[in-house]
Formats: C-alpha cells, sequence, structure tokens
C-alpha cells in the first residue's frame, strides 16, 4: 500500500512544503546533469549505465527521506 | 587516453564534425590528479556526516531522542542525496571535458557547467607555437600540466589544461604540424 504523506498540522505541511520544494530543486539539477551526460558524452553506453546507478541510488536515499519525514511526530 | 581504432569498431566518428579521411591520434581530459583534488573536497563534505553523528553522540544526546532524532535523519538524507548529487557533477563536468588532436587540427571541447558548453578548433596549418607548462609541486610530481598553441589568426592561446605529459603532447602537435604539406603551412600562415 504506498504510504501518503498526511500532514497532521501546520508544522508538519511546512516541513512537508520545503522538502518536496527542496525535491523538486534536486529532480531539476539531477535532469540537467544526465541530459548533459547523455547528449554530450562520447560513450552512451558509459552516460546510461552511470544514469541508471544514479537514479537506483538516488531513489533509495528519496525512499528513505520520506520515510523519515513520515516518522517525524510533534 | 584512448586508442583512435575505436572508431573503426564503432564505425561512427568520435567527435561531432570529425571528417571522413580525419584521423585522431589523441584523445584526452584533465590528469586524474586534477579529479582527486575534487574528489577529495567531495570527501570532506561527506565526512561532515560522520563529524554530525559523533557531535550528536558526544555533545548534543537530546538530539539522538525523538522527536529530534527524525528530524536529524531527515536532513541527513536530504544532505546525502545533494552529496550524490554534488559527486555526479563532478564526474560529468570532469568526463565531458576533453580535448582531441586530430592529423588536420586540434578540438576544445570544455563543459565549463552543466548548461555551458564550448568547442574550439584550430587547423594546425594555421599554428605558429607550441608551448608546454609544468609549474608547481603536485604538477611536477604527477607530471601535468598546460599546453598552449598559439594560432596565426586568434590573438588568444589555444589551451589545454591540466594534461597529463604535457611535453609529449606538444611534440606530437608540432610533428604533426611538420607533417602537414608545405603548401598548406604556407596557406595556413598567408590567411
Amino acid at each position: 500500500m504506498l504510504n501518503v504523506y498526511q500532514p497532521t498540522n501546520l508544522l508538519h505541511t511546512g516541513i512537508a512544503l520545503v522538502f518536496y520544494l527542496l525535491m523538486a530543486g534536486f529532480v531539476v539539477y539531477s535532469f540537467l546533469a544526465l541530459y548533459a551526460l547523455n547528449r554530450f558524452g562520447h560513450s552512451k553506453l558509459l552516460a546510461t549505465v552511470i544514469s541508471l546507478i544514479y537514479i537506483v541510488i538516488i531513489a533509495s536515499l528519496f525512499a528513505a527521506a520520506q520515510t523519515n519525514l513520515n516518522s517525524i511526530k510533534f | 587516453m584512448y586508442l583512435p581504432s575505436l572508431k573503426k569498431i564503432l564505425g561512427e566518428s568520435q567527435f561531432p564534425g570529425q571528417q571522413e579521411n580525419e584521423e585522431v591520434c589523441l584523445v584526452i581530459r584533465q590528469h586524474w590528479f586534477v579529479f582527486f583534488m575534487r574528489l577529495t573536497l567531495w570527501l570532506l563534505f561527506a565526512a561532515i556526516l560522520l563529524a554530525t553523528d559523533w557531535y550528536i553522540g558526544r555533545y548534543a544526546p537530546v538530539l539522538a531522542n525523538s522527536p529530534y532524532a527524525e528530524i536529524v535523519s531527515l536532513i541527513k538524507s536530504i544532505y546525502l542525496m545533494f552529496l550524490m548529487l554534488g559527486l555526479l557533477m563532478l564526474w560529468t563536468i570532469y568526463y565531458l571535458n576533453m580535448q582531441i588532436v586530430t592529423n588536420e587540427r586540434l578540438v576544445d571541447i570544455d563543459q565549463h557547467s552543466l548548461l555551458h558548453h564550448k568547442i574550439s578548433e584550430l587547423y594546425l596549418s594555421r599554428m605558429q607555437d607550441v608551448t608546454a607548462e609544468v609549474k608547481g609541486l603536485f604538477p611536477t610530481f604527477f607530471n601535468y600540466g598546460n599546453v598552449y598553441i598559439q594560432s596565426a589568426a586568434e590573438v588568444e592561446r589555444f589551451v589545454f589544461t591540466n594534461i597529463p605529459n604535457p611535453t609529449a603532447v606538444a611534440k606530437l602537435i608540432s610533428d604533426l604540424y611538420e607533417k602537414l604539406p608545405v603548401d598548406e603551412k604556407q596557406k595556413g600562415r598567408t590567411e
């Protein structure tokens, strides 16, 4: 079952908002880096492998961060 | 550095704008020590995470208990994500910066930032002077430095920055220039 974050008060909402804004910026920068690597890199195979490894690592870290966000209780 | 025979294996050009009969003699990136120095700086930032754990355990144990522990964990997770992004950006910029020496010209591909990509080229026939420079403790020890190429037309010099074995690269460029047909050299000087 999808663990959706549901803010319970204003402080939670604020923290969630800051978190998702940071993540939005993070995604934009990650996309730019991966785009530059795949667009200008000589070896497409290497660029693809690096991109996949990066996406897997970041997906894991994002899941951990979201779990930490959900576990915050005041 | 890698072998020009890669072109034959892949059956495609090794860089944008490569001519059909143009032979790639050398492909170089900055010396590995330059990347290592940047990586060391990145490792210092990564060490902050470990230092934080040590500091909290020793001086602020209250942050190790709920509800602060969850907030600290969240901040550490986000910090780690940005650290990984920093590592990707460091490597990408290092990887995309390259210099190519062919039997006809020099191509300098610069990736200053993620959105700043520059390709400069200089025909060997227009070349006037090549200088290799190794300056400083680490460059001398690890044998890396700059190669400056002065062209006939441009005021600014063409620079290969922090490349391994700059003396050999300068010699290779000089040798390639010497191999050019005489009429092509004269044509380059008069242009």
